[in-house]
């Protein structure tokens, strides 16, 4: 049994999702949110196995709200549930320590599936393209680009700031200033 | 501040050397020969003035003539002017001063002309880019959401009817997954998001992948592993020509074959994009389509060739600067973004 958390802010997809996930053997639906504020409350509180939370939040991004909930006591396993479509954002949940990255138009089936593994402590990730991580290291400030290859790597912030003899609250707030990098756009027309 | 003066004689001063001349030739002609006038005038002293006076006129008409001369040459090459090649700038003919202030004054007109010129494509360009990226995220936010949310219900009331109706409920399922695909399909042509991650050569090998599998045209795409760097902007631009000339060649030229080619030439990038239909006819209605190719290559310093293919069809060549690596693109040649 695999206990989730929904969160999206767009309403008809929650409920949508939420009736879906009810319907589902296996997986239980605890809440459904659409807030990162509401996602961290109801996720101290209910401790779900799993949290499949979209990209863009009224209150924050996916990826910030996926660092919030890497930093509490018990964290669930996190899938991204997406229909942002930048290729970056494989790399950008990759670092920000995210279990699954699932494209939101799947076929229902594929996502259970997908939710499942991450519930077995897979990880569900697509494949990254080596020229895209040197063209998204490229948008990194050059002092950042070491923590990026250890997050990459797989080592915790808690780790990483052991290696580099830093406080982790430092390690947190470089890998949340190079998740908006990674983001930012290169040919952004001003 | 340069020296805007010639350092050659003035056009005045010539003049007057010449007028000054022409009377001096004139007046010792007078006083040396045994030519005179007397009162009241006979017809041989009216003969005489007549034909000294023509001639004094005829001589300095002449000389002033040729005095002239790099005037009626700078207008010449000042016609020659088209805003197509703007780089060209009317040489200096001649040292009188007057010429060369003119020259001067002109060229410097132009480059005022040109700077203006390249802001103001510049402006339109980035302000046309940012409402296509405007529009992509409404797309993707608004439209998107909407068919999601309508994906998953509908597959959520497939699993609770009867077997017998859950047929055409998946149906319903396919069409709106099919219309999702449609929404991020002209989302992503608006605003290319693969190109800012996955470089020019993915991004456009996607576009041809795309844009054949569309149209069951067969488009060969061949690109170069290796390319020189190019700066974000002549990305861009490479990537909106090479979308724009497969676009007239899907819409109007009615080939079988098309071929893009994306390569490396020393330290350049040659973008050539060939189809083997109709071609540009003398009666083409010129669109908003090549016009936009060719000022965006103007706006980078990249030259844009669009000819008539051999035996048939149509070659768009596009050739754009590599830059060194780390090397900055000069900043009259940016599209403004950043
Ligand atoms: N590959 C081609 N083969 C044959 N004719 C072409 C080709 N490319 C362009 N043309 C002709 O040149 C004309 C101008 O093309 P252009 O791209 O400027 O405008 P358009 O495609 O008609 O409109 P848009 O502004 O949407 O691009 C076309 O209408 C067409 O007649
Ligand atoms: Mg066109």
């Amino acid at each position: 049994m695999i206990r989730l958390l929904v969160v999206d802010d767009h309403a008809a997809v929650r409920a949508g999702l939420f009736s879906l996930l009810r319907r589902e053997p296996g997986l239980v639906p605890l809440g459904a949110v659409s807030t990162v504020a509401e996602a961290l409350r109801e996720a101290r509180s209910l401790e779900p196995d799993v949290a499949l939370i979209d990209f863009q939040l009224p209150d924050g991004d996916g990826l910030q709200l996926c660092r919030d909930l890497k930093l509490l006591p018990r964290p669930p396993r996190v899938v991204l549930y997406s229909a942002f479509a930048r290729p970056a954002l494989a790399v950008a949940a990759k670092l920000a320590g995210a279990d699954g990255l699932i494209d939101k138009g799947v076929e229902v089936d594929s996502l259970f599936d997908s939710i499942r593994a991450v519930g077995r402590g897979e990880e569900v990730l697509p494949p990254l393209d080596p020229e895209m991580i040197s063209r998204c290291t490229a948008r990194l400030e050059p002092s950042d680009v070491s923590i990026f290859g250890m997050l990459m790597a797989g080592t915790s912030t808690a780790d990483a700031a052991g290696v580099l003899g830093s406080e982790q609250r430092e390690i947190e707030d470089r890998l949340r200033a190079m998740l908006g990098d990674l983001l930012a756009e290169s040919s952004t027309p001003g | 501040m340069r020296n805007r003066n010639g350092s050659g004689t003035s056009l005045r001063t010539r003049v007057f050397l010449v007028n000054g001349l022409v009377f001096l030739i004139a007046g010792t002609f007078l006083a040396l020969t045994p030519v005179t006038v007397s009162l009241p005038t006979s017809l041989s002293d009216a003969l005489v003035l007549t034909f000294g006076l023509g001639g004094t006129v005829l001589l300095n008409l002449l000389v002033i003539g040729r005095t002239f001369a790099p005037l009626s040459r700078l207008i010449e090459a000042m016609e020659r002017f088209e805003p197509l090649s703007p780089d060209y700038r009317v040489p200096i003919y001649g040292n009188e001063r007057e010429i060369v202030q003119l020259t001067r004054a002109f060229n410097d007109m132009l480059d005022r002309i040109e700077s203006e010129r390249r802001e103001s494509v510049q402006r339109s360009l980035a302000a046309q880019e940012r409402e296509r990226q405007r529009i992509a995220q409404e797309l993707h936010d608004e439209i998107g959401q909407s068919l999601t949310a309508l994906l998953l219900q509908v597959e959520g009331l497939a699993r609770s009817v009867p077997d017998e109706e859950r047929d055409a409920l998946a149906e319903l399922s396919r069409a709106t997954r099919d219309t999702l695909d449609q929404v991020r399909d002209v989302a992503r042509r608006l605003r290319p998001e693969v190109l800012d991650d996955l470089g020019l050569g993915k991004a456009i090998t996607a576009l041809c992948e795309r844009l054949g599998a569309q149209s069951g045209v067969d488009i060969n795409c061949a690109v170069d592993a290796e390319l020189p760097q190019l700066a974000p902007e002549a990305e861009l631009v490479a990537y909106r020509v090479a979308q724009e000339a497969l676009t007239n060649t899907l819409r109007h030229s009615g080939a079988e074959h098309a071929a893009l080619v994306l390569e490396r030439d020393g330290d350049d990038v040659l973008l050539t994009i060939a189809d083997d239909g109709r071609g540009i006819g003398d009666d083409a209605q010129p669109g908003s389509g090549i016009q936009g190719m060719r000022e965006r290559a103007l706006l980078i310093g990249a030259r844009l060739r669009i000819d008539p293919g051999e035996p048939s069809g149509t070659v768009v060549r596009l050739r754009l600067d590599g830059q060194p690596y780390g090397g900055r693109p000069r900043p009259h040649e940016t599209l403004g973004y950043g």
